[in-house]
């Protein structure tokens, strides 16, 4: 079946412009850059009797136009005929073009000779710049020019010499080119050749040099497009202009790269911050890596991108059960599901510990410390029981590792029994390791085994002689057990403990410490001469009365001295604590305080009591944050909530951003959760909460958090927030777990009831039955 | 990144006596007050897989993304530089001098 002829259509002939419209139609077209139509529209015009002193400046126009649309086409013979046209009926010449165009139609002879006829009229920079062209010319296509030139022309003379250094160095004849680079001088037309060659032939062994050279030549010349492939290397770029074809190649053979090898490498590299479009152009390019190199990388790549495991899968085959618990592991944690990550291990775990290879203990040792500080990596919430039995089984398939143990110990901190075991396993195994022996002497010391935490440091300085910390450690040691001997009557060996402690102390160590204490033990033995004796030496040594007289006051508390003694010492005490505070003597204060944390001592309090006043003087004095931070934390174990209170107002002052002191301000305000705090002071605590929060002080945001919670709950503040947390901590525990016990809701009501008659009593007893705050 | 391994140019599988040897070996060619910064690479990749738990850990649990920049300067060091041909150079010349005329300088 034939199909049907297509109708013709008929050829739609130009709309027909009106005489008098033809100014305007003719515009709008140069306007709109028609310039082939704006000469037609402007031609017909003046043919149909329009002014020509008025419409030929404007065919002219249309002409140079279209001449620079030909030439930018490259079409420069069909431009030099509109040219003459141009000239013909415009009767306007433009030499400079016609010169170029007839260059551009390599018509040199009519070139040169149009170029004698307007040299004169060009000033010496046009001249050179001519110059420059025809030496430049000479090295495009010499056998075509070299016939018009003057033979004195320096361009002819110059151009053998530039060909050779061409030559030479495209044949990587260096020599020969440095040889005729010479016989071209610095008033060469080939000046800025001779830098680009003298710059291209440095390229290869010293950049700085050759891009030394590049720098000179100035921008328009012609000899300055040679060097921009070898700038571009350097790093030196030209703006945004888009290298050439040429260039490209040019910059190709440079660097020895050629274009899929460039492509590639510029594809790795920008695509280096996104995995999975790495991974896509890795697999699709794999011409240009091994398949192992290839795979290895895929790989390493499928954690940060497991959209693409299943790929993986496809190409490189299912990796087994373990590999794949471990990937999933990693994913989890590029991902930052730490959570989703420790489970994900603990697979990879539950497959190693069924394969019960022994070579895998290690493995599996380590695999559990990872969980570890994973959950340690976790923001909140992590179970410090999970945590420590991770350690635990961690060192059951590896108990060579001195972290674990010491993170357990740190952990058992609540715990003395589990401690004290852990600490003798760690002893056992690293018997000659300082951080170990040093917290079992610290231990030691605390459970008042006085003879072993001796023995311990002495081991300790043994290997570490210079430690400062545990030679202090060591005399107080010596100094405890000689105390202790002393309150037993054994005097003697009490003198001989403090003789071993001043043994120890060197370099001012101590700072009397040892003679303060041995004094006071002679008092106690009844020999108050030998004892004030020793105890003015201390003072000495201890350089400042107000420390002695605390020493003292501490020594007279230790050693349960009789009354008339603490008088004396106390009335000293007195009289020197009325002395305006220093920051050194304060903060040496604060030590004590802080050695004396955890122990039970009644006559400590009138110590207190005595240095109060010169304590709260010292907090306008200036201390560093991390001093206000020691001492805010000695105050705050020591219970001394008004100092606690005042120190922390003061830091506060100073760094407003912390929410540490505000904490402490504020906790030192209420007495330690004793005493309720105002709806503002709440306020305050809360954004102190959000600000720890902010700087990711997690110890600080979980203790105001702690104690908004318990404020807000004894306090009544805030009973709605109180009262719904508390409903929720219930709902997500579950109901049955904590079921409130009949007379626990009949203490709710008696609470309510009180509160009615105006005696509010926080429920504490409520809380610890329901056990939430512990 | 390279590897620990490929940085001191040892297989995965090597003991602690391998990696030592390999890292004196490395740190003598390439001494820290003259190449500090390849030093450093070699101090750290040592560091990295020191001991036989630093090794197994090092292969169990990096998550480091591969190093991109290195993958590509291993590429362009197989590759032979060269010189431009002189057709090349007098293409590049016409080019320039074709755009000068053109824009009536």
């Amino acid at each position: 079946m034939s199909r049907p002829k297509k109708k013709k259509g008929k050829r739609k002939k130009g709309k027909q412009v009106a005489v008098q419209d033809l100014p305007v139609h003719g515009k709008k077209q140069l306007e709109g850059g028609l310039f082939s139509e704006a000469i037609k529209t402007f031609r017909q015009l003046l043919q149909q009797g329009g002014d020509t002193d008025q419409w030929l400046p404007v065919l002219s126009l249309a002409y140079k136009g279209r001449i620079n649309q030909l030439l930018e086409k490259g079409m420069a013979k069909e431009a030099l005929v509109i040219y003459g046209n141009m000239v013909h009926i415009c009767a306007v010449e433009d030499q400079l073009l016609n010169f170029n165009l007839l260059l551009l139609s390599s018509k040199y002879k009519e070139a040169f000779e149009l170029y004698l006829g307007f040299q004169h009229s060009l000033d010496e920079q046009q001249v050179k710049e001519f110059e420059e062209l025809i030496a430049a010319l000479l090295l495009i296509d010499a056998n075509k020019i070299l016939p018009f030139l003057e033979e004195d022309s320096l361009a002819k003379i110059h151009y053998p010499y530039a060909e050779r250094v061409l030559a030479g160095y495209c044949s990587g004849d260096n020599e020969s080119a440095i040889a005729s680079l010479r016989n071209i001088s610095f008033r060469s037309p080939y000046k800025n050749f001779r830098l680009a060659l003298r710059g291209m032939l440095a390229f290869a062994t010293d950049r700085k040099e050759a891009l030394g050279c590049f720098e000179k030549i100035p921008t328009s010349s012609h000899f300055f497009h040679w060097t921009v492939p070898f700038r571009q290397i350097c790093g030196r770029d030209d703006g945004a202009i888009k290298p050439s074809r040429i260039e490209r190649q040019i910059a190709q053979r440079l660097t020895g790269v050629d274009v899929g090898t460039n492509v590639f490498v510029d594809g790795i590299r920008s695509r280096q911050h996104d995995p999975d479009a790495l991974y896509g152009f890795l697999v699709n390019k794999k011409g240009y890596l091994s398949r192992e190199k290839l795979k290895d990388l895929c790989l390493r790549l499928v954690p940060h991108a497991l959209d693409k495991f299943l790929d993986y899968q496809r190409r490189y085959g299912i990796p087994n059960e373990l590999d794949f618990s471990r990937l999933v592991a990693l994913g989890c944690e590029v991902e930052h599901d730490l959570w989703g990550a420790v489970e994900a291990w603990e697979d990879v775990i539950e497959i190693l510990e069924e394969k019960a290879a022994p070579e895998d203990g290690l493995k599996i040792a380590l695999l559990y410390r990872y969980c570890v500080a994973l959950l340690g990596r976790e923001d909140e919430g992590y179970n410090i029981d999970q945590i420590n039995a991770f350690l635990e089984k961690s060192l059951e398939h590896d108990p060579v590792d001195l972290e674990s143990y010491t993170t357990l110990i740190n952990n058992h901190r609540g715990r003395q029994k589990e401690k004290y075991t852990l600490i003798n396993r760690a002893l056992e195994i690293f018997p000659d390791n300082t951080e170990v022996l040093f917290i079992a002497t610290e231990a030691a010391i605390e459970r008042g085994a006085f003879k072993k935490a001796s023995r311990l440091a002495s081991s300790l300085l043994a290997i570490d002689p210079i430690n400062t910390k545990a030679r202090l450690m060591l005399i107080d040691a010596h100094l405890e057990h000689g105390r202790k001997l002393a309150v037993q009557g054994k005097y003697a060996l009490a003198y001989k403990e403090c003789d071993a402690a001043a043994g120890y102390d060197r370099a001012n160590l101590g700072r009397g410490r040892v003679e303060i204490a041995k004094g006071l033990i002679f008092i106690h033995a009844d020999d108050p001469e030998t004892g004030m004796l020793l105890y003015g030496q201390g003072a000495k040594r201890m350089g400042n009365p107000l420390l002695a007289c605390f020493q003292a006051g501490l020594e007279v508390a230790l050693l349960e001295m009789q009354p008339k003694w603490r008088r004396h010492f106390d009335k000293e005490f007195r009289a020197v604590a009325k002395a305006v505070p220093d920051p050194a003597a304060l903060m040496v204060c604060a030590e004590v305080f802080h050695r004396c944390k955890g122990k039970s001592l009644v006559h400590l309090q009138r110590i207190r009591t005595i240095i109060a006043p010169w304590l709260k003087k010292g907090s306008k004095l200036d201390f560093s944050r991390e001093e206000y931070v020691f001492l805010c934390s000695v105050f705050d174990h020591a219970h001394y909530y008004a100092l606690l209170e005042l120190y922390g107002r003061h830091a506060e002052q100073l760094w407003p951003d912390q929410a540490l002191f505000i904490f402490y301000r504020l906790f030192g305000r209420s007495q330690g959760g004793e005493k309720a705090l105002t709806l503002a002071q709440l306020d305050q605590l809360r954004e102190g909460l959000y600000l720890a929060e902010e700087q990711r002080d997690f110890q600080t945001a979980k203790r105001i958090e702690h104690f908004l919670y318990k404020e807000q709950y004894h306090a009544r503040h805030d009973a709605d927030f109180a009262e719904t947390e508390f409903d929720e901590s219930l709902d997500e525990a579950g109901g049955d777990i904590f079921k409130i016990p009949p007379q626990l809701s009949g203490g709710e009501r008696q609470d309510e009831e009180k509160s009615q008659t105006g005696k509010d009593k926080p429920p504490e007893k409520t809380m610890k039955q329901l056990n939430l705050f512990e | 990144m390279k590897t620990p391994f490929e940085i001191l140019e040892i297989p995965a599988d090597s003991d602690d006596e391998a990696v030592r040897k390999a890292y004196l070996k490395m740190v003598q060619q390439a001494p820290p007050e003259h190449y500090p910064e390849l030093f450093q690479r070699i101090r750290s990749a040592y560091e990295c897989i020191k001991t036989e738990k630093d090794r197994l850990g090092y292969t169990l649990f990096d998550t480091s993304m591969p190093d991109m920049d290195d993958l590509a300067a291993d590429i362009l060091q197989q590759v032979q530089p060269g010189r431009p041909t002189e057709k090349q150079l007098r293409q590049l010349l016409l080019e320039s001098v074709t755009k000068t005329i053109r824009s009536g300088k």
